[in-house]
């Protein structure tokens, strides 16, 4: 079985992100008659901005089917992410994001099972850092659980 | 040394280790469907209903990374935004969220924010030529919110950076410049 390999980015999907999505995201994120407004109603910036790049890397980098693929690798569940902004993305801009595991180790409390650090860069259109993010995610790989 | 408004400072410090609760969200099937459709959130975990129905959930997992999206408007619909408005500040970009798991946020479920101010830190302020209001940002505030599901288990725990612009700083900053 390859070496997995650490540091090698992956390059998900472009998206373009349409102002109705922005609104509609925002809007789902509100509760049921609460009397305020969402606030995103101009750029995607914060929480939404981590939202869309997270799901953009995880779901459309080459990078996850291939550790899946080749290494087996089964996501169990998702631990953390921090995320650190850099810009706004306005309707009209294009996103996508550059992905890469950092690090994996074994889990202190469960050896069969690995903890993936992954990092990802969100940028737009003109290649500016938009946002950055990293994700821990609880693993296992086919060859630690014997199939 | 930065410094801010000395009214200001008073109002971000007697805030300081307040904690408010939110109002409710409930994780519809129809909210989950387009969260995951807007976020492209395409994995069986979060958009197959058959696929998870006999798993260890048996339903399907809100995708983790939108909830500090849905902890930060549950705070601006409950009372401690109110009472951050009524005293004049208002809340701007976020600067940095760290969010850990506890529990997955499944499909029917309903959740809640706890949200304390933890503290706050002042920056510089920036150019508010362009602005007679609210280009001023003195300040970032520290907030953690706890996520809690209908039984009250933490589903996640959530820290965000985010700049307040302060109307009654910029006014008095503006009085100043003009007087």
């Amino acid at each position: 079985m390859p070496e997995l390999q650490l540091g090698c980015r992956s390059r998900s999907l472009e998206r373009t992100i349409e102002r109705s999505e922005i609104e509609l995201l925002s809007t789902l994120t509100v509760p049921d008659g609460a009397d305020a407004l969402p606030r995103t109603t101009g750029p995607l910036g914060g929480a939404l901005l981590a939202a869309v790049v997270a799901t953009l890397a995880a779901n459309t980098a080459p990078l996850y089917r291939e550790l899946r693929e080749t290494h087996g690798m089964r996501i169990i569940a998702a631990l953390g992410m921090s995320a650190t902004f850099h810009a706004s993305v306005g309707a009209g801009d294009t996103v996508w994001a550059e992905t890469w595991l950092q690090q994996v180790r074994v889990s202190a409390s469960n050896p069969a099972r690995r903890i993936a650090t992954c990092r990802d860069e969100g940028r737009n259109q003109n290649g500016a850092l938009v946002v950055e993010l990293v994700r821990t995610l609880l693993v296992q790989f086919d060859r630690d659980s014997g199939r | 040394m930065i410094a801010v408004a000395e009214g200001l400072e008073q109002v971000l410090a007697d805030l300081v280790g307040t904690t408010t609760s939110s109002p409710e969200l409930e994780i519809t099937a129809d909210r989950l469907a387009l969260v995951c459709s807007l976020t492209w959130a395409t994995s069986p975990l979060h958009a197959s209903k058959p696929a998870m129905a006999p798993g260890e959930f048996g339903e399907r997992l809100f995708p983790g990374p939108v909830l500090p999206a849905i902890a930060a408007e549950l705070f601006h619909a409950g009372p401690g935004f109110r009472e951050l408005e009524r005293r004049g500040i208002e809340l701007a970009d976020t600067r940095s969220i760290t969010v850990a798991y506890r529990r997955p946020v499944l499909a029917g479920d309903r959740v809640t924010a706890s949200t304390s101010l933890i503290g706050w830190t002042p920056q510089r302020p920036v150019d508010s030529a362009d602005s007679d209001r609210v280009d001023f940002e003195p300040a970032t505030l520290a907030l953690h919110d706890a996520l809690r599901n209908q039984r009250g288990e933490l589903v996640a725990d959530i820290d965000r950076v985010v700049m307040i612009r302060s109307v009654a700083a910029a006014r008095a900053d503006d009085t100043r410049a003009s007087g």
